[in-house]
């Protein structure tokens, strides 16, 4: 049984390093648009958005469209691009792999253990999704890479600054800020009313439960009778960030969209 | 109000039935509930029994003529009425007590007339509670409110409190109730791709007897309903058989409100407990609401007693405040007024607390 395992596993090993060697030999730059969603000009825009970056802060990133995944599972694809094409910058390296199959449209974003320093698991690709997903949902991928980049480029900025990974979470939220400010007005209402209404125990009552006689109550009639039955189905939403393919040389995630 | 006519409705969204010949269901064309025949019939047949008997029950009455008796002669020359200048208020005192603010506005002058007519009381339930209860009450009632204005406290006079047997009538009650309540069985299941709610809607049919002792209703207009139900509940055991004797000492106000007009009061209040003690047995259910009820008095008896109620008036910033306490079990009601400056800083210190709790709490979700 063992046997037949680590054959499978040679196997899988060697399907997924020939598909990544396949993704490296389509193209030359960083961006690599093998289903063909990206115009000439958002390709040229990217590889120098992207240079530019790698440049400023000696890391490598990579971009990478496949029209499916042929039912490969996208972390362990993505990783094996990132050892084949990306890794090895002396700040460390991360690879976008996007699947725009319409049955399955998912992606994965692969770090190298230099750049989950600067754009840690879980706090860092959480970021980069939150900017990127809802442009791919809304199939504009040129602006969702151009996202990707962007995000990418401010964790790396941050990092060169403070020398700790960056959490968005960390500064002011305006949102944040108004969602306290209606909360701590509601809230301060409350306490205002309660400590009012304290002011008085005048209360009528609506009742005379106090006044029944004890024992005195005996049911005559007692009928149940079934009448119909409501059934509503709702449907489950779907995680947008589940997979992993994270070990000791990887980091990163991903998800569907 | 319980319903005196029935219509033909669907259970689930209300709109009209009608019965298609042929089929052994009844279709809701509006909604598509499916109903047996069956039991749509013996729906609806309780319906018009709830109907009948929500008439019946229209048609029911209390015998008030049975409350109270007549004065004798002595215990008439005993007596005395004071009407106040200021408010109108009529109160009543044994010829020894000479009033010197009214109980309800704090007004001093009062001029003493001969006592006149009214009916005897049956009941009297004895003051036990003295004025320095009603003034250890009064400080334990200011106590824990945060709102407080200091002056009120500060200047406040204590000592006005009087002492004073309110009138109030005395319904029991045996009744029989019915009522249809709609219930609701909720099943949630979840598979891998969706969450199904399974709603079942039942009818529940509930009718019983039951017998109500002595709700009380106040006979006088003079004093606030909400404050008199406030006080509410009596220890009827030391209720004894009216004597004028009681009086001595202490101010007795007169009923304007006779039986009568206090009837809808007391039987609000019937309705409202029959009708919960009957669901209380609906039972094994989700959710429970009342669709029809019919709830008609078998006896209806009144009686008239006199019950003690310190009565505090003072005053704070031209406006008048009443507090009254159960002169028999200390239970004491009231309402304080409230300093807008110190509420406005409770409202802006917890306002603040809140923000900075949940400002960080955003943070990590936003």
């Amino acid at each position: 049984m063992k046997r037949i395992q680590s054959v499978l596993t040679i196997f899988f090993a060697l399907f997924v390093a020939l598909a990544a060697f396949s993704f490296r030999a389509e193209a030359a730059g960083a961006v690599f648009d093998n289903a063909k969603v990206l115009s000439t000009a958002e390709v040229q825009k990217l590889n120098e958005e992207i240079q530019r970056i790698e440049k400023t802060h000696n890391v490598r990133i990579g971009i990478v469209v496949q029209p499916s995944m042929q039912g490969r599972p996208i972390g362990q694809v993505a990783n094996a691009l990132l050892d084949q094409g990306f890794r090895g910058a002396p700040n460390g390296g991360i690879v976008l792999l996007v699947s725009v199959d319409p049955k399955k449209r998912e992606y994965y974003m692969s770090t190298d253990n230099a750049m989950r320093a600067k754009i840690t698991d879980d706090v860092g690709i959480k970021y980069i999704q939150s900017e990127m997903v809802p442009k791919l949902k809304d199939n504009k991928y040129g602006e969702a890479f151009l996202k990707y980049t962007a995000a990418i480029e401010t964790s790396l900025d941050y990092y060169a600054k403070e020398g700790k990974p960056y959490d968005p979470s960390a500064g002011f939220s305006i949102l944040a800020a108004i969602i306290a400010l209606a909360l701590g007005g509601l809230g301060g209402y409350g306490v205002r009313e309660v400590l009012i209404s304290s002011m008085s125990n005048v209360t009528p009552a609506a009742r005379a439960s106090e006044y029944l006689v004890d024992g005195s109550f005996d049911l005559a009639e007692s009928d149940d009778r079934f009448l119909f039955m409501n059934v509503t189905r709702t449907k489950k939403s779907k995680s947008s960030g589940g997979s992993s393919a994270r070990d000791e040389s990887h980091g990163g995630g991903g998800g569907s969209f | 109000m319980a319903d005196t006519s029935v219509s033909y409705k669907c259970p689930h969204c209300d709109a009209p039935l009608s019965f298609q010949p042929g089929n052994d269901k009844v279709t809701c064309e509006y909604c598509g509930t499916e109903l047996e025949i069956s039991a749509v019939e013996d729906l609806f047949q309780k319906k018009q029994e709830m109907a009948a008997k929500a008439q019946e029950a229209q048609e029911a009455k209390w015998d008030t003529e049975a409350a109270g008796g007549e004065w004798s002669e002595d215990e008439m020359a005993a007596m005395r009425t004071f009407t106040c200048s200021s408010c109108g208020a009529e109160i009543v005192a044994d010829e020894n007590t000479m009033a010197t603010e009214c109980c309800y506005c704090g007004n001093p002058t009062m001029l003493p007339n001969r006592f006149s007519g009214m009916l005897k009381p049956d009941f009297v339930i004895p003051f036990k509670k003295t004025k320095q209860d009603a003034v250890a009450a009064l400080k334990e009632f200011y106590k824990g409110k945060r709102l407080l204005p200091n002056a009120f406290t500060a200047n406040n006079r204590v000592e006005d409190i009087q002492p004073m047997y309110v009138p109030f009538w005395l319904f029991d009650s045996s009744v029989e109730a019915h009522a249809e309540f709609r219930a609701e069985s909720v099943n949630v299941i979840n598979t891998s791709d969706e969450t199904i709610t399974e709603t079942s809607v039942y009818s529940c049919t509930r009718s019983g007897t039951m017998s109500f002792e002595k709700i009380p209703v106040d006979g006088s207009s003079k004093m606030d309903n909400d404050y008199m139900e406030s006080i509410e509940p009596f220890d009827y055991s030391e209720l004894v058989p009216f004597s004028a004797a009681y009086f001595t000492g202490y101010l007795a106000d007169k009923y304007d409100e006779d039986a009568e007009m206090s009837v809808p009061r007391a039987d609000k209040r019937v309705e409202a407990s029959a009708i919960e003690v009957l669901q209380d047995t609906v039972e094994g259910y989700d959710n429970c609401s009342t669709e029809s009820s019919a709830v008609i008095k078998e006896g209806g008896n009144v009686s008239y007693a006199m019950v003690p109620v310190w009565i505090l008036t003072t005053r704070y910033n031209g406006q008048p405040y009443t507090f009254m306490m159960n002169g028999q079990t200390g239970k004491f009601v009231g309402s304080l007024p409230y300093d807008k400056q110190k509420a406005m800083m409770y409202f802006a210190g917890s306002a603040a607390i809140v923000m900075f709790i949940t400002y960080f709490i955003a943070k990590l979700f936003v």
